[in-house]
């Protein structure tokens, strides 16, 4: 089956007054129809940036897509014209972003945002798309639609602002939503609302999500595929199943170690994944994980390692994985995940 | 909203009582009064004209006086020209001010606005740099300089040199007296639209794929106008005071050089009248920019309870 999305060799740079900062570095990523795939890595993995620039969001300058391909739909939307990225932007691809308290206008009620992609994309008169509004609102499960449609963000809760955003980001029924750290900004309780919402409307919708994230519980909520980056660059991608309970690759590896444990003892310290991440700067020439990982090698300071084939969608990229490595000994993955 | 407008009318009241008090108090309180700049007038004739005025009643009893005709409206004759009501200075001048007031203040908000939202929106590029080299130089160069110099290089052939009269008169006075009040639109709307344009709900609209002619009209202006709103007030102050050196300059029969006269010659009634009529006029500009916000942000709700 051919992709929806499929990433080619994704560099993105910003240019600082210190140099170029080269976020994203030969990304490869492929989205399938109406599936979830999780983008995860730490802050400055290049994951937000991938994600904003499929549609071409980045601010530039400084942002600037220097090489890739990003193809939907039968185009190169890093070669589209400005023109028909604003015909892609809101109706094939819809986004929403981590801080739902400041991604809405404030001086606008929450029914003009939502109606605007519709008259705009649509081509909706005036009535029609208010209509669409109160759908769309009764749909990501805000009460008292009618009402709620002509009032301002301000008089909405944070996680009804998120509902909202869901909302105006589905309104044109798009193929594709990009949640960039979509539950970040929330409390728990609502972050699970939000994200059962988020599922509920990807099956009813038959929308195909990449949801970027730090947090893996969100990850094994919602994803059936995932993608690790680190440096700026994917180290790592299978299903859900895959890098939680057979990852290959030592930062996966690290961040599943991480993570806490429901049955954990409280006196048991975590484990954290020591050092810093590379500066992209001036980026390694080898592995970027090289320098904190564990098990690192001459090879990998040098030299990049190619991707290797676990199985049919389990790939990794990892010198360890070279039939001349030395077996490496590694604990059983003590994850159990928690369905909320 | 009716109760609190009324809150504020009182308290309008009460701002324009401590004024007049204030300006009463310090009028007084400079050495001299109306008559002591004449040639010597005779004894007799002096002591006449004073109790004419009341000048010669204690102050307190002054005060009464005319705090009691002021609240009838009555501002009473101008002690110099002895036949011309303060209220008939007004209705001359003000009518003239209040035009080329108007014509800066408007000239200093569309070109001041406009010029703002280009320089955002080719920041550190060729047109961001002119337009705050010119915003520079409206505030470092005050009117009086910039003036002559406009009557230099303009005036003559093209427009006339002063005098009021038909528009073409207003042209030149206007354009200098918007000088300081564009310069600081411009400055504030640049940085107010920069900062409005790195929101997040700027991204938002842009990811719904709207152009950005659409997202500047629709979602930039209105957040970005706030400040400028808020300085409204000020500004009028700027081109009212601005508004008595350059109605001198170009000669301008407007209410300012009947105000800086009436200093210079301690015309009681015509100084605290035309103080009097400013403050009232600067208040209800202030109230009124007050009223505005709450239509331009529904955030802020003017008095009442939060419609819910």
């Amino acid at each position: 089956m051919k992709p929806l999305l499929e990433i080619n060799n994704l560099h993105v740079s910003f240019n600082t007054y210190n140099g170029e900062v080269q976020a994203v570095r030969g990304v490869n990523l492929h989205l399938n129809k109406g599936e979830a795939l999780a983008i995860v890595g730490e802050s400055g993995s290049g994951k937000s940036v991938t994600a904003q620039s499929l549609v071409r969001l980045i601010p530039s300058p400084p942002g600037l897509i220097k090489q890739g391909e990003v193809l939907f739909d039968g185009r190169d939307l890093t070669q589209v014209s400005e023109k028909e990225m604003f015909k892609i932007r809101g109706s094939e691809i819809g986004m929403i972003f981590q801080d739902p308290m400041t991604s809405l206008n404030p001086t606008m009620t929450v029914g003009k945002q939502i109606m605007e992609g519709l008259m705009w994309h649509q081509g909706y008169g005036k009535a029609q798309a208010l209509q669409k509004a109160v759908d769309m609102l009764r749909l990501v499960g805000i009460p008292n639609p009618e009402k709620r449609v002509h009032q301002y963000p301000h008089q909405y809760s944070g996680g009804m602002r998120q509902r909202a955003m869901i909302a105006i980001a589905l309104a044109c029924n798009p193929k594709i939503l990009i949640a960039d750290e979509p539950t970040t900004a929330l409390d728990v309780t609502i972050q699970a609302q939000i994200l059962e919402l988020m599922k509920e409307l990807q099956e009813k919708m038959e929308t195909a999500i990449i949801l970027i994230t730090h947090d893996l519980g969100v990850v094994a909520e919602m994803a059936q595929r995932v993608a690790v980056m680190y440096g700026g660059k994917v180290v790592e991608t299978g299903t859900v199943e895959d890098i939680f309970y057979r990852p290959r690759h030592p930062y996966t590896w690290g961040l599943i170690q991480s993570m806490p444990r429901l049955d954990q003892k409280r006196e048991e310290d975590l484990i954290p994944i020591p050092g810093s991440p590379p500066d992209l700067l001036d980026p390694p020439k080898g592995c970027p994980f090289a320098d904190r990982c564990p098990h690192a090698m001459q090879i990998c300071h040098e030299e990049m390692p190619e991707w290797t084939n676990v199985s049919d969608v389990h790939r990794v990229t990892c010198w360890l994985e070279h039939p001349d490595a030395p077996p490496v000994e590694r604990e059983e993955p003590r994850v159990n995940i928690v369905s909320r | 909203m009716s109760r609190y407008i009324g809150k504020r009318l009182v308290l309008m009241l009460v701002t324009l009582w401590v004024i007049s008090t204030l300006t009463f108090v310090l009028m007084h309180s400079i050495p001299g009064d109306p008559f002591s700049s004449e040639k010597k007038l005779p004894k007799q004739t002096l002591e006449n004209l004073k109790a004419k005025y009341h000048l010669d009643e204690p102050l307190p009893v002054q005060y009464v006086l005319y705090m009691k005709n002021l609240v009838m409206f009555d501002l009473g004759v101008s002690i110099k020209s002895e036949t011309r009501t303060v209220n008939e200075y007004i209705s001359d001048g003000f009518p003239v001010s209040a035009e080329l007031g108007a014509y800066s203040m408007i000239l200093a908000l569309v070109l001041g606005i406009g010029m703002g939202v280009l320089a955002a929106f080719r920041q550190n590029k060729l047109a961001d740099y002119n337009v705050m080299v010119l915003a520079v130089l409206g505030l470092s160069v005050p009117s009086f300089v910039i003036a002559p110099f406009f009557q230099k290089w303009f005036g003559g052939d093209w427009l006339p040199l002063m005098g009021w009269g038909d528009f073409k008169h207003a042209i030149l006075p206007a354009v200098a007296l918007s000088f300081l009040p564009l310069a600081l639109v411009t400055r504030l709307m640049r940085s107010s639209m920069l900062e409005v344009m790195g929101q997040d709900y700027i991204r938002t609209a842009r990811s719904k794929g709207l152009p950005p002619w659409r997202v500047i009209t629709r979602h930039t202006l209105r957040n970005a106008i706030m400040p400028v709103v808020t300085i409204i007030g000020p500004l009028a102050v700027g081109i009212l005071t601005g508004s008595f050196v350059i109605e001198h300059i170009f000669s301008i029969p407007g209410i300012g050089k009947y105000f800086v006269d009436s200093v210079l010659n301690r015309d009681y009634s015509l100084i605290m009248g035309i103080t009097i009529f400013y403050s009232a006029l600067l208040i209800l500009v202030n109230f009124l920019v007050d009223l505005a916000y709450g239509l331009i942000d529904p955030r802020i709700k003017v008095g009442g309870k939060e419609a819910n």
